[in-house]
């Protein structure tokens, strides 16, 4: 057993007690489990003050301007980045002030939305449409075959995948009356969604054990830190 | 029998989590080492990294918090473990800002137990935010947003970056998550640059992206624990090291107790059902 400082035990222990205290509230809901829950979202959000500040503003911002303020020199590209930041940034804070000047925070706010948007949605199309559907049109050979491939080993996967994409669209379309053919395929796309939730319920709970054996464990570690 | 089955009906649900608890604290005395079965999706990553050369670099994205520790870190121990044994050269960031500081200290840590050195065979570029734009970004030049690494070291500097420009001159990018973050790395990394691309993530997760394996947008997928024990039995780690490995076992037990909660909570339902 390696030796372990004071610190650490004096840190672990902390720990401990706040596992407890969110533990705590599977009996019911109480103070401690509260002071725990404000201290995780507290401490959350100043760890990431420090790294924003560290890690962004200051290298890619303030080191910048300064070398501009103080004249060391700067490259014509980072000027223009600095200062257009910088005025974008001042918009986005006038919001605070309100009246006619918080309405220049919208320009800011257009500039995020519009490159955002301009950038994901063909990235988005690609990936949830164009790719997907490619995943369901199989090949045939070298050809494509918009049907089972026969000659492929998972073809039962593949006939799986088709009628239950099929059958589940067919469900959310509410445009006709789910009586009939379209009815019965309808109803097949339900146990389909159904299985896709008892799999992910099954992983759900797969997950939430996992986490609460690594807390188990944590708890048992300390023990024989202690003794 | 139908009272019993009422009263089991109506039991307080604090039960259900002492019942929980005890299972899974019981099995901490017995190791019985159950048997664990590679699955296709878990094999794939494993033989992509086998299949490097010494010198080739991987991008590696570890996204996770302290709260999922149990399930991601063993992956990402057993996914470094294995890269640095082959010689693969690791290129890294932290674009989850809860989960920075644990990159860092699995990154440090696997590459001290391997002999590794900070520099030459691996890098660790940091956090910045706007994670997408991040990736869209690194995809022309690592960079764009990252002049410097997590400690402040000029990114030209670094013997290891030398050459290094952007993901086409790295093999693969695997990226360990339990964060939205997985969905970014499909739709900029693998959608924008065509980059093979794979996912160790939690098991609340797994059933969202087994659509993306189906679809060839990931060529492997770790889901959950059982994902990261099926890992660390190909790369043979062995004893305390095979964290997913020991934890499965429980895990097993206490699955065990759930089956027959929910079996148990059928045949109440089904035994208490009033006839129409």
């Amino acid at each position: 057993m390696p030796e372990v400082s004071y610190v650490q035990v004096i840190w672990t222990t902390l720990a401990v007690f706040f596992t407890l205290f969110i533990f705590s509230f599977l009996y019911k809901d109480n103070p401690l489990y509260k002071i725990a829950e404000h201290v995780v979202v507290g401490v959350s959000n100043g760890y990431w003050m420090i790294l924003l500040f560290r890690d962004t503003f200051k290298p890619l911002w303030l080191d910048p301007a300064w070398n501009l303020v103080s004249g060391k020199g700067l490259s014509a590209e980072l000027t223009i980045f600095v200062l257009v930041n910088l005025v974008f940034s001042v918009f986005m804070l006038l919001r605070l002030v309100g009246g006619n000047a918080a309405l220049l925070s919208r320009w800011a706010m257009a500039v995020v939305l519009g490159v955002s948007a301009g950038v994901l949605i063909p990235l988005s199309v690609q990936t949830y449409m164009y790719e997907q559907l490619k995943g369901n049109v199989l090949t045939f050979g070298a050809f494509p075959f918009p049907f089972v491939s026969v000659v492929s080993q998972t073809a039962f996967n593949n006939l799986l995948i088709i009628v239950g994409s099929l059958s589940g669209l067919a469900y959310f379309f509410f445009s006709k009356e789910h009586k009939g053919v379209f009815g019965g395929t309808a109803k097949l796309g339900i146990w389909f969604l159904m299985i896709g939730f008892g799999a992910t319920f099954g992983y759900t709970v797969m997950g939430r054990l996992s986490l609460l054996i690594g807390r188990i464990e944590f708890l048992r570690d300390w023990l024989n830190m202690i003794f | 029998m139908k009272e019993f089955f009422q009263k089991l009906l109506k039991i307080d649900r604090r039960w259900i989590f002492l019942i929980t608890g005890v299972a899974i604290v019981i099995p901490f005395f017995f190791f019985i080492g159950l048997p664990i079965k590679a699955t296709r999706e878990v094999r794939a990553l494993y033989d992509a990294v086998e299949a490097l050369k010494p010198g080739d670099v991987v991008f590696y994205a570890p996204e996770y918090d302290p709260a999922t520790i149990p399930e991601v870190q063993p992956m990402a121990h057993a996914f470094l473990r294995q890269v640095f044994r082959k010689n693969v050269r690791v290129v890294a960031t932290g674009l989850f800002q809860l989960g920075v500081a644990l990159a860092e200290q699995d990154l440090t840590l696997m590459a001290k137990e391997m002999g590794k050195k900070y520099g030459e065979d691996y890098v660790f570029l940091g956090y910045k935010p706007y994670p997408e734009q991040v990736i869209l970004n690194m995809g022309e030049d690592f960079r764009k947003s990252f002049p410097t690494d997590y400690y402040g070291n000029d990114v030209n500097a670094l013997p290891m970056m030398r050459g290094l420009k952007n993901y086409s001159d790295t093999k693969m990018i695997v990226s360990m998550t339990a964060v939205s973050g997985a969905d970014y790395w499909i739709r900029s990394a693998h959608g924008r640059y065509n980059i093979p691309l794979a996912l160790g993530v939690t098991a609340v997760m797994a059933t969202d992206y087994y659509t993306y394996y189906q679809s060839g947008q990931l060529f492997a997928l770790m889901g959950g624990l059982k994902g990261a024990a099926e890992y660390e039995q190909m790369v043979g780690i062995k004893g305390k090291a095979a964290k997913a490995t020991l934890r499965m076992d429980i895990q097993s037990f206490a699955h065990l107790a759930i089956i027959i909660l929910v079996i148990l909570g059928n045949l109440a339902y089904f035994a208490t059902r009033e006839k129409k």
